[in-house]
């Protein structure tokens, strides 16, 4: 998928959501959804060849294959809650998108508590 | 079938709407409703598994 062709078919979305603007505004919420899955999956195709060259890259140097694997995860956590909260925002319940938002992050922050407990144990192992 | 979602539940909703208002105008409100309902489902059941498809293609990329 181009950016052309992304544009393309954002552009045409949000004008036949505006179409239905009047009386039916859920068929507008269901397009500008469809849309941006559609968007999304150009997105995933793209980073999926970027997430292979920073693999490449983490196999060179000498990085702990678990971090970079914990680094990929939060990267999804946080794209796949974005994506949910603000399409419910679009729908018009805040709550929804704020809980969404707030699971996003503890489900972050639980990913990187072994982190944070290797580099205590470190600076342990240095001041003992 | 990715870009062609867009148009077909365009397509559905400007059907759903002009029917709903035609059979609104000759007094069969609840008709008018079951098709809006129909139109609704016949919606869900095109982006569920969309849905399902993009959560399934991330899930495996970010090896969640």
């Amino acid at each position: 998928m181009t950016m052309m062709q992304a544009a393309a078919a954002a552009v045409c979305a949000a004008l036949l959501a505006m179409q239905f603007k009047g009386q039916k505004g859920e068929y507008g919420i269901y397009i500008s959804i469809a849309a941006g899955m559609v968007i999304c999956f150009g997105i995933l195709s793209k980073l999926s060849s970027i997430l292979d060259t920073i693999r490449e890259i983490g196999s060179m140097i000498r990085i702990e294959g678990s971090y970079l694997a914990i680094l990929l995860k939060m990267l999804g956590i946080t794209y796949a809650a974005e994506f949910a909260s603000n399409i419910c925002r679009d729908c018009g319940n805040q709550t929804l998108a704020v809980q969404i938002e707030l699971f996003g992050k503890l489900a972050v922050l639980v990913l990187s508590m072994p982190i944070l407990l290797a580099l205590l144990k470190t600076v342990q192992a240095f001041l003992t | 079938m990715s870009v062609s979602l867009i148009f077909k539940i365009a397509a559905v909703g400007i059907l759903v709407s002009v029917l709903s208002q035609v059979l609104k105008h000759s007094g069969r409100e609840e008709q008018a409703f079951l098709t809006s309902l129909a139109g609704l489902i016949l919606v869900l059941i095109w982006i569920v598994p969309y849905i399902y498809d993009l959560f399934e293609t991330m899930r495996n990329l970010f090896s969640l």
